[in-house]
């Protein structure tokens, strides 16, 4: 699955969470592989930061986060469901202003606290306009975030991965491919280039 | 040796840093005794806590200032740095606040994830005065007193 039909995925699973619809929502989760998790949780991180950047701004005030905080904690607490609301309020701190605090929170845990606040925020009643237009969002920040949130340049492209089996043969020969590397916008280059050597 | 007295004692070895003389009182402790020595760290911890963010500690105290929270933490940060496995900072955070007014923070937490923390912040703030650390007997004075107080729901007459 390349990047185009993996954002697809991503974004059709986020929109039946957003809008309700369970059943839609685990059928999509149940469709991303384990290979994608990384860039799955990555897409929801920044949808996520997109969601507390409108609702609460880029330095949420801490008493209304000790609110959310505890509203969550009551939703959420269950002596045999050990939920950390803190660790989902040091969600909203790391995407704003405490990014050491992503290094702190089990990466496997993050998409669940981040999910619980986003339900905490979003409104229900979001039109598939209103979603094209948050993930439109979503897709022009992924970049900026990954570029001042995780301060990581190297991560910061992930449109523009080699195509590396192509590079690796010095030879002209056919481009055999007929799938496009990952995000790459046109495959045929680097074995144009090839020829040139 | 009496109950009071070996809580009394690993108070004090905790204050002192003398961590193998505290593991080697609870082989005496009873099934009961844990949940109780956890009591007497927290009591300890609420004490040392109020120098840093004002009276009230696990006493009805209002929230805490989230600035000193802050700089409290990026003191912790520094200070556990290279420490493997990391510290769980979130735990000493949630630990503090809910001292201050957020009682629910600390209430998913585990009661040896919780007494970790709490020893995690008592060591911090005891380097930062070595006269405490120095004479434990003040320290566990009062961790005492706190102690009954949240027992009795009010001061020893």
């Amino acid at each position: 699955m390349d990047y185009t039909e993996s954002t697809a995925l991503f974004r059709a699973h986020a929109a039946a969470r957003l809008t309700g619809d369970t059943t839609e929502a685990a059928r999509l989760a149940a469709q991303i592989s384990d290979e994608q998790r990384m860039s799955h949780l990555l897409f929801t991180l920044t949808l996520f930061t997109q969601f507390v950047v409108e609702e609460l701004g880029y330095e949420p005030d801490p008493t209304d986060l000790a609110a959310l905080t505890k509203r969550l904690h009551d939703k959420h607490f269950r002596p045999d469901r050990p939920f950390e609301a803190l660790r989902a309020e040091a969600m909203i701190r790391a995407v704003t202003a405490e990014s050491v605090l992503l290094t702190e929170i089990p990466h496997t845990e993050q998409a669940a606290y981040m999910w619980a606040v986003i339900d905490d925020l979003a409104d229900p009643k979001l039109t598939e306009a209103d979603l094209d237009e948050l993930f439109d969002l979503v897709e022009e920040a992924r970049e900026d975030l990954l570029g001042r949130a995780l301060d990581s340049p190297e991560l910061n492209s992930p449109k523009r991965e080699p195509a590396a089996p192509v590079q690796t043969a010095p030879v002209q020969t056919e481009p055999v491919q007929t799938e496009p590397a990952q995000g790459d916008p046109d495959p045929a280059t680097p074995a144009e280039e090839g020829t040139d050597a | 040796m009496t109950p009071e007295a070996l809580h009394r004692t690993h108070l004090t070895a905790l204050v002192t840093g003398e961590v193998d003389t505290a593991a080697r009182l609870r082989h005496q402790f009873q099934a009961k005794d844990h949940g109780i020595a956890a009591e007497h760290l927290r009591a300890a911890v609420a004490v040392v806590l109020e120098y840093r963010f004002g009276p009230g500690a696990g006493l009805g105290a209002g929230l805490i200032d989230y600035n000193r929270l802050g700089e409290f933490m990026t003191e912790l940060r520094q200070a556990g740095r290279g420490t493997v496995p990391p510290p769980d900072h979130l735990a000493v955070e949630a630990v503090t606040r809910a001292l201050y007014g957020e009682p629910h923070l600390a209430e998913p937490l585990s009661e040896q994830r919780r007494s970790q923390a709490h020893y995690s912040a008592l060591a911090h703030e005891l380097a930062r005065h070595p006269w405490l650390k120095a004479n434990p007997e003040h320290l566990v004075h009062y961790a005492r007193k706190r102690m009954t107080t949240w027992i009795l729901g009010r001061p020893e007459d």
